[in-house]
C-alpha cells in the first residue's frame, strides 16, 4: 500500500528524516512511535506532499508519488490530519464535515447555477453521511457551532471526523487522541477498527499513547533522530532494548512507559 | 423634484459601489484575499466597456459583457503567479498590477483609437449612454437606475448562491489557510484563481456601469485609493456577509454625501467642514475596526 | 442588530430628506445663489483652497457693491476631494438640491470635464477656473473657462523660445492632460516655423529618480527644452540634470515656474526662462495682491489660481446682474457679452463663442539669485 524507501529530509543542517524505510500493508493499522522532535510529523508532511523530500522514494499502491502537490495526492487517496489541529474556526462542525468530501459537483463555479438538481441530491447525501459520522466522533449536539469554539480535544475528534468523511484510501492520522477525553477514546479504538474492517481502508498513525498503540496497531515503527530504530508488533516493541534507550535518552521516559499518567 | 433627482443620483453610485463591494467582499471576506488593487476590475471594466462601444461602435450590452470578461480574465490571469503568495505579499502584488493597468491606460493613448484630447492622460469623453435617446434628460437617470439595480441584485443573487454552495465551503477553508484545504484534495490555487475570476468580472460590471452613466473616465479616476473607499464599505457593513458588503456600501454613500449638508444649515467654514468630513471618514473606519470587528452585520452562520 | 442597522439606515435617510426639504423652503432670504467646487482636500488642497480666498474675496467685494441688482450673492463651496466622482457628488447636490444656475470651478480638467458634460446637459452654466485640457471646448454652450487652454500657454511658450535663436527643441513634460497640451502646442508651433523637433520626454509623477528621462532628453542634445513641472518633481528633475551637466545651451523654457520657483535648488535652476500665467502686470493684479494680503495676511501669489478663481466669481456676478434672471441662456448670453467689458485681475477675460478663453496674459519671468523676476 505504501511503501517508504530510504527518504531523508534536512531543514538547515538539521537531519530531520535520515534514511527512512518502512512500508505499510494494505488493510493493516500501523503505529508510528519517537520520541519529541524523532520526525514522525516531518515523515508525514513528506508522504502527504507538504514537504518535499531531499533523496529517497515514496510508493503509494505500487505508483511512485513525487514532486506534486499536496492536493493531488490527497485525491489520489491520502488522507492526513494534523498533529495541531488545522480547523477553519469560522465554519461550523457540520460545514468542517461537509468541506471533506473529494470533487464535490458543488465546488464548480457553473455547476451551481446549471445543475441545482443535482447538487441538492449530493448536499442530502452527504448531510446524511455527516450526521452518522457527527454521532461516531459525538459532535451531534455541536454541529451548529464554529469549530473555533471547540475544545482542543473536540478539534481532534472533527478532524478525525473530516477525514472519514473524505473517505481516503490510506488515512494518515496524527495523534488522533491527544487531548481527547479517555472514555472516548475507547470509543474512537472501536470505531477506527471498525473502519478498517468494513472500509478496508489502512491505516498510519503517530501516537503516544501506548495503550492505544497495543490495542489497535497490527505493527509499529519506531523513529529516533530521523532513522528508523525499530519494527515490529506492540510486544516486540514494547520489550525492544534500543526503544526503551532512545526514549530515556530523550527523558520523555513517561510517554512510551506511564500511559496512565497521560490522560484527559 | 431635485431632491428626488438627487437621491436617484446617489443611488445609482450605491449601487455601482455595492457591487464593488460585494465583489471584494468574495475576495476579502470569505477567501481571505487581501486585494488592495480590487480598482483595477473597475478600471478594466470602465476602459474596455467604453473601447467596445465607443470605438467599435458596439451595443452598450456587448461593451458591459466585454468589460466583464476582459477584468475577469485579468483576475484570473494575475492569479496564476501570485496565487501561491503569503497574504501581505499577495496585497503588495495586486495593488501593483492595478497600478500597471492603470499606467498603461496612462500612457497608450491608441487603445481609444486616437484623435486629439482623446485617450492617454486626456481621459475619454463623450463615451455613449445606453438608450439615451428614448428618454429626457429628467427621465434618462431612473432608466439608469433600473439598470444598476438589476445589476446589483443579479451580482447579489450570484454571489451568495455561489458562497452558499460547496464552493463556498472550500474558499471559507482557504480563508484560514491552505493545509486544510490541501489535505482534503481541494486545489487552492485553482479556487483563488476562480474567485479572482469572478470577483473581477463583477469589478468590471461596476466599471461599465460608472463609465457609461458618467461619459467620461481618465486613469486619475482608477488611483489606488479609490480601492480603500471599496474596503471601507466591506470592514463597515461586516466582511463576510453580502447583506453588509451592500449596506457597508449604501453608508459610506451616505455618510460622503449627508454631510455635504451640514454646512448649509450651521455657520461651519467651507474648508473646515471639508476637512472634517475626511477625518470623520477615517474616524468611522477606525471605530468601526476597533469596535466592531466584524461590522454592521456580522458573517453569518451556514445551517443546515 | 439588524434592526438597529435598518434604522440606522433609516434615520439617515430621513435626516437627508429633512435636510434637503429644508434647503429648497430657506430661499426666503433671496439671495442669489451660486456654487462653487474646488479641491478643498486631496492632491490638490493648496490650490483648492487659494481658490475658494479668491472666490470669498470676489463675493465680499460684489456684496459690498450692492449684490447682484439689490440682491446679495450667496456662494456654496463644495468639496471635489481631488476626484472625479467627489465632483461629481459635488455638483449633484449643487444643481439637484441646491437649485444653483451657475457653478465655478473646478481645478483640474479631470473633473472640469465630467462635472462639465454633466452640467451642460442640465443646462447649469459652469467657469472652469484652473482647468487648461483643450478637450473643454468641446463641452457645450453652457460650459465657460477663465483661463487660457493649453493651446494659448504652449503657443507663447514656443513663440518666446524661438527669439532666443536656437534650431533645435524638445520638451520634458509631467504626464497629465496639462503637460501633454503643452507638449503638443510647443511642438506645433516649432514645427510651424521649421524648426527642429528632437525629443518628447513624458514622466509620470512621483517618482523618485528621473536620470532615464533626463538622458534620453538630453541624448540628441537640444538647445532649447520645454519643460512642465508640479514642485516636487521640478526640484528633483533640475538637481538631476544640474548634477548630470545637463543642461539645453539656449536654456529652459518653462510655463508657470510659480509653481516650482519657492521649492527648486536655486544653482539648478539658474537661468530658466518661463511664461507666468494671470500676471498682467496691470494695476488691477497688483490691487488684488495688495487686498488678498490683507483679508488673508498671506502673500497673494501663493499660486496663480486664487486670481483667476476671483476673476470667474466677478464675470459671473457682472452676468447675473445683467441677465436679470436665473435663466440660464440668458445668463449664458450675458457672460458673452460682460467678457468683452470686463477688465480682470488676470487680463482680459474674452470668451471666444466655444466659452473659452481668446487669449491670455503671460509675463516673461527669468529665474535668477535664488528668485523670479521680470525678464
Amino acid at each position: 500500500m505504501l511503501k517508504v524507501e530510504n527518504v531523508h529530509k534536512s531543514f538547515g543542517g538539521i537531519l530531520a528524516l535520515n534514511g527512512v524505510t518502512f512500508s505499510v500493508e494494505p488493510n493493516s493499522i500501523t503505529g508510528l512511535i519517537g520520541p519529541n522532535g524523532s520526525g514522525k510529523s516531518t515523515l508525514f508532511n513528506v508522504i502527504s506532499g507538504f514537504y518535499s523530500k531531499d533523496r529517497g522514494e515514496i510508493y503509494f499502491k505500487g505508483k511512485k508519488i513525487e514532486g506534486i502537490e499536496p492536493y493531488r495526492i490527497a485525491m489520489l487517496g491520502v488522507g492526513r490530519t494534523f498533529q495541531i489541529s488545522e480547523v477553519p474556526e469560522k465554519m461550523t462542525v457540520l460545514e468542517n464535515l461537509l468541506l471533506a468530501p473529494k470533487s464535490q459537483i458543488g465546488e464548480g463555479i457553473f455547476n451551481v447555477f446549471l445543475h441545482p438538481l443535482k447538487i441538492k441530491r449530493e448536499n442530502e447525501k452527504l448531510l446524511k453521511d455527516a450526521y452518522e459520522i457527527l454521532e461516531l466522533v459525538q459532535l451531534y449536539d455541536l454541529r451548529n457551532e464554529y469549530a473555533g469554539n471547540l475544545s482542543g480535544g473536540q478539534k481532534k475528534l472533527l478532524s478525525l471526523g473530516r477525514i472519514l468523511m473524505s473517505d481516503p484510501i490510506l488515512l494518515l492520522l496524527d495523534e488522533p487522541t491527544a487531548g481527547v477525553n479517555p472514555t472516548l477514546i475507547r470509543d474512537l479504538i472501536v470505531a477506527i477498527k471498525n473502519l478498517r474492517a468494513e472500509k478496508g481502508q489502512t491505516i498510519l498513525l503517530v501516537e503516544h499513547n501506548m495503550k492505544v498503540i497495543s490495542e489497535i496497531c497490527d505493527r509499529v515503527i519506531v523513529l529516533d533522530f530521523g532513522k528508523k530504530i525499530a519494527e515490529g508488533t506492540p510486544e516486540e516493541i514494547q520489550k525492544n532494548e534500543k526503544v526503551l534507550e532512545a526514549y530515556l535518552s530523550g527523558s520523555s521516559k513517561w510517554e512510551l512507559l506511564d500511559e496512565d499518567s497521560r490522560g484527559q | 423634484m431635485g431632491l428626488v433627482n438627487f437621491l436617484v443620483y446617489l443611488s445609482i453610485m450605491m449601487g455601482i459601489y455595492a457591487i464593488l463591494s460585494l465583489s471584494l467582499n468574495l475576495q476579502y471576506g470569505f477567501t481571505g484575499l487581501a486585494n488592495f488593487g480590487h480598482v483595477v476590475f473597475f478600471c478594466l471594466g470602465a476602459y474596455i466597456s467604453t473601447i467596445i462601444v465607443l470605438v467599435f461602435k458596439m451595443p452598450f450590452i456587448l461593451g458591459l459583457l466585454g468589460g466583464m470578461v476582459v477584468a475577469g480574465l485579468f483576475g484570473y490571469i494575475i492569479s496564476i503567479p501570485t496565487a501561491n503568495l503569503k497574504e501581505d505579499y499577495w496585497a503588495i502584488a495586486t495593488l501593483a498590477a492595478a497600478e500597471i493597468v492603470r499606467i498603461f491606460f496612462l500612457n497608450e493613448d491608441w487603445v481609444v483609437g486616437g484623435g486629439p484630447y482623446q485617450g492617454g492622460a486626456f481621459g475619454i469623453g463623450g463615451i455613449p449612454q445606453p438608450l439615451r435617446s428614448l428618454f429626457s434628460a429628467h427621465t434618462y437617470p431612473f432608466f439608469y437606475l433600473v439598470i444598476v439595480l438589476v445589476c446589483l441584485v443579479a451580482t447579489y443573487i450570484i454571489i451568495n448562491t455561489l458562497t452558499q454552495s460547496a464552493f463556498g465551503r472550500v474558499i471559507k477553508s482557504i480563508r484560514e489557510g491552505d493545509n486544510l484545504p490541501q489535505a482534503l484534495g481541494k486545489d487552492v490555487k485553482r479556487f483563488r484563481m476562480k474567485v479572482m475570476a469572478v470577483a473581477g468580472s463583477f469589478g468590471g460590471l461596476a466599471g461599465c456601469l460608472w463609465a457609461h452613466y458618467h461619459g467620461f473616465i481618465s486613469p486619475n479616476q482608477f488611483l489606488p485609493l479609490e480601492t480603500f473607499i471599496i474596503w471601507a464599505m466591506v470592514i463597515v457593513g461586516g466582511k463576510a456577509n453580502n447583506k453588509g458588503a451592500i449596506l457597508g456600501a449604501v453608508i459610506v454613500m451616505i455618510f460622503y454625501n449627508s454631510t455635504r449638508f451640514l454646512k448649509d444649515y450651521i455657520p461651519i467654514e467651507a474648508v473646515t467642514l471639508a476637512s472634517l468630513r475626511m477625518v470623520a471618514i477615517g474616524i468611522l473606519i477606525v471605530v468601526a475596526m476597533l469596535f466592531m470587528k466584524e461590522g454592521l452585520i456580522k458573517e453569518k452562520k451556514t445551517l443546515y | 442588530m439588524r434592526r438597529l442597522v435598518l434604522s440606522l439606515v433609516g434615520v439617515f435617510f430621513l435626516a437627508a430628506l429633512l435636510i434637503a426639504g429644508m434647503s429648497v423652503s430657506s430661499q426666503a432670504a433671496e439671495p442669489v445663489v451660486i456654487g462653487s467646487i474646488s479641491p478643498l482636500t486631496g492632491t490638490n488642497a493648496v490650490q483648492g483652497l487659494d481658490m475658494k480666498r479668491g472666490e470669498q474675496m470676489a463675493l465680499e467685494e460684489i456684496n459690498a457693491a450692492g449684490g447682484i441688482n439689490g440682491r446679495p450673492l450667496k456662494i456654496i463651496w463644495e468639496d471635489t476631494e481631488s476626484s472625479a466622482k467627489g465632483g461629481m457628488d459635488a455638483v449633484h447636490k449643487l444643481v439637484e438640491i441646491n437649485k444653483v444656475p451657475l457653478i465655478v470651478g473646478a481645478y483640474s480638467s479631470g473633473i472640469s470635464l465630467p462635472t462639465g458634460q454633466w452640467t451642460n446637459s442640465k443646462k447649469v452654466i459652469q467657469i472652469a477656473e484652473a482647468s487648461t485640457s483643450p478637450k473643454l471646448r468641446e463641452i457645450g454652450p453652457y460650459f465657460f473657462n477663465i483661463i487660457g487652454l493649453d493651446e494659448v500657454m504652449g503657443t507663447m511658450l514656443a513663440v518666446f523660445a524661438l527669439e532666443s535663436g536656437a534650431g533645435t527643441f524638445a520638451s520634458i513634460t509631467v504626464n497629465n492632460p496639462f503637460g501633454i497640451g503643452i507638449e503638443i502646442w510647443t511642438k506645433k508651433t516649432i514645427d510651424m516655423a521649421g524648426k527642429m523637433w528632437l525629443e518628447a520626454v513624458r514622466y509620470d509623477e512621483k517618482k523618485t529618480d528621473y536620470r532615464a528621462e533626463l538622458e534620453r532628453l538630453f541624448a540628441k542634445k537640444p538647445e532649447v527644452v520645454f519643460f512642465t513641472a508640479y514642485g516636487t518633481e521640478s526640484k528633483l528633475i533640475l538637481k538631476q540634470a544640474y548634477e548630470m551637466g545637463l543642461k539645453p545651451s539656449k536654456g529652459w523654457y518653462a510655463d508657470y515656474p510659480t509653481m516650482w520657483s519657492n521649492e527648486v535648488i536655486p544653482v539648478s535652476a539658474e537661468g530658466i526662462k518661463g511664461l507666468e500665467c494671470g500676471a498682467t502686470g496691470g494695476a488691477r493684479l497688483a490691487e488684488y495682491q495688495t487686498a488678498y494680503q490683507k483679508r488673508y495676511g498671506k502673500e497673494a501669489k501663493q499660486t496663480a489660481f486664487g486670481a483667476y478663481a476671483y476673476d470667474a466669481t466677478w464675470i459671473a456676478a457682472l452676468a447675473l446682474s445683467m441677465a436679470g434672471s436665473t435663466d440660464t441662456d440668458k445668463i449664458a448670453k450675458a457672460l458673452h457679452i460682460v467678457s468683452k467689458i470686463y477688465n480682470g485681475v488676470t487680463g482680459d477675460k474674452s470668451f471666444d463663442k466655444d466659452g473659452m478663453q481668446v487669449t491670455d496674459y503671460y509675463q516673461r519671468m527669468v529665474y535668477q539669485g535664488g528668485k523670479l523676476i521680470p525678464y
